[in-house]
């Protein structure tokens, strides 16, 4: 009898796990873990037949984890059949589009996904090489953090202009024209002057980007504007307001330049000293001659 | 010779203080400005120290209104419109001509008047009219995230960074005028020496 309260319990016990056990397999193959097991190794990738290039599929799981999308499982972009390994060759049909998730999404309309997408369609990525290029080519959507204000701004930049970097890898040979080009690229992101003040999805050609000194350090409102507001924004977040009035770091050098008020200013300033030394000079021999005359 | 007692002591720290934060936020203000060129201040440097004297401008600035406001030095900046047209070009021939003749003042300095119609004028405008305007756009830079993007079309920083440099300027202009016009005293240093000791001695004309 107590032989078979045994068995008895060990049988339930096992029908119980091997239940538990079978729910999981269903649910995990379905789980993010599961597709990571393989997508987190950095080394999973294969040479695309087509065109020659390698492509990435590993997944880093730390940056996945603080990303953007972090709340996201991978089925819930990725629905094509990723059931059986290797993956069935449909899979690479697959294709995913941010709007597809972001069209019309009323937590995220100040992002106006819609107007990132026109300005993509006029950048000269998606003009010269429409096939080869998409959101995803710049940002990656596992890893893909906005910049919240408040971040360190040298980061940002960093972030920001390794995107660039990533493809571009000798921006030095056409910037030798940019005065202290490192200073610049510590303190500003590539897209502050190769995209137009409003867009800056719409990368634009080396031509038609600003190469105007004063476009920044001077009276262009809307990039100075932008420039500024985003500085001023971050050392508030930083600092707390009294030490944002006192260490404020959101000079431009030469933003207040404007040369026809320093002109005047200056001249105007230069004929009053003139003005008032010759009053002083008039006032002193003056009294000369009337003591003379005394 | 009489002396009356024309710059209480509240007054005259007030203003070296306020003298002494123009000078610091010139000499700053045009680092900033003419970074690079000027070779005055470190930009870095620049940045800070004008930031706490425009901010210690501010704070002497409120304490000199209320000041005016509770005690009667207010009386100084009060307007008689009455002939006014007449004392202003009584005031500029003295100091275009008779100054050079030796002509008596047309303005002599009482315990109820202090300034001569011009300099009233001219203090009224530089305390209650272009240190506001110099302040509040100095303050708007600082806190520039608030603003709107464009004011009138125009991007808002530069109308106000626009605003901030006319008015530096005019000060400027006001600075040096005034360092000039009190010369004009019985003697070159008596208004220098009652803003100094708060006396001013008074001089008898034939």
């Amino acid at each position: 009898m107590k032989n078979f309260n045994v068995i008895t319990v060990f049988v339930i016990l096992l029908g119980i796990t091997s239940v538990v056990t079978g729910n999981d397999v269903i649910n995990a193959k379905t789980e993010t873990s599961y597709c990571l097991r393989c997508h987190s190794m950095e080394t999973l990738a294969y040479r695309d037949k087509n065109t020659g290039l390698m492509v990435n599929l590993s997944v880093n799981p730390d940056q996945y984890r603080q990303s953007n999308h972090q709340n996201l499982a991978c089925v819930d972009c990725h629905q094509a059949d990723y059931s059986g390994y290797p993956h069935s060759e449909s899979v690479k049909l697959e294709t995913l589009h941010c709007l597809d998730c972001h069209q019309n999404d009323p937590k995220l309309v100040h992002y106006r996904f819609e107007d990132v997408e026109q300005a993509f369609k006029k950048s000269v990525h998606a003009e010269q090489l429409p096939e080869q290029f998409s959101c995803f080519s710049c940002h990656d959507s596992h890893q893909f953090k906005v910049s919240q204000v408040g971040d360190n701004l040298a980061d940002i930049i960093r972030h920001g202009n390794g995107i660039c970097t990533n493809c571009h890898q000798s921006p030095q040979i056409n910037h030798q024209w940019l005065p202290n080009p490192k200073l610049h690229w510590r303190s500003v992101r590539c897209i502050e002057c190769h995209t137009p003040a409003k867009f800056s999805h719409q990368v634009l050609p080396a031509a038609e980007s600003t190469d105007l000194c004063v476009d920044c350090h001077s009276k262009e409102a809307t990039l100075l504007t932008r420039l500024y507001q985003y500085r001023s924004e971050e050392d508030l977040q930083k600092t707390g307001w009294v030490n944002k009035a006192v260490f404020n770091q959101a000079y431009i050098i030469g933003m207040s330049r404007n040369e026809t008020i320093d002109r005047w200013g200056l001249i105007i300033l230069a004929f009053t000293i003139a003005g008032l030394f010759a009053h002083g000079l008039g006032r002193f021999l003056a009294s000369q001659l009337r003591s003379r005359h005394e | 010779m009489k002396s009356l007692y024309l710059f209480p002591l509240w007054v005259r720290l007030w203003h070296w203080i306020n003298a002494l934060l123009f000078i610091t936020l010139i000499v700053s203000g045009a680092s900033l400005h003419f970074a690079g060129s000027s070779g005055w201040l470190k930009f870095d440097t620049a940045m800070w120290v004008h930031n706490t004297a425009g901010i210690l401008l501010t704070l002497a600035w409120l304490l000199f209104v209320i000041g005016n406001w509770v005690t009667d030095n207010g009386k100084h900046y009060r307007i008689q419109f009455n002939g006014i047209i007449g004392r202003i070009i009584q005031q500029s021939v003295y100091y275009a001509v008779g100054i050079f003749r030796g002509d008596t003042p047309p303005f002599k300095m009482s315990m109820a008047m202090k300034f001569n119609t011009l300099q009233q004028l001219t203090y009224i405008s530089v305390i209650y009219g272009l240190m506001p305007l110099l302040m509040i756009s100095g303050w708007l830079f600082l806190f520039a995230s608030d603003l709107p993007a464009q004011i009138l079309g125009m991007g808002s920083i530069w109308v106000i960074a626009m605003v901030h440099l006319v008015v530096a300027y005019l000060l400027v202009l006001f600075l040096f005028s005034h360092i000039y016009i009190i010369t004009t005293g019985d003697t070159i240093f008596s208004h220098l020496r009652a803003m100094l000791t708060g006396w001013h001695k008074e001089t008898e004309y034939d």
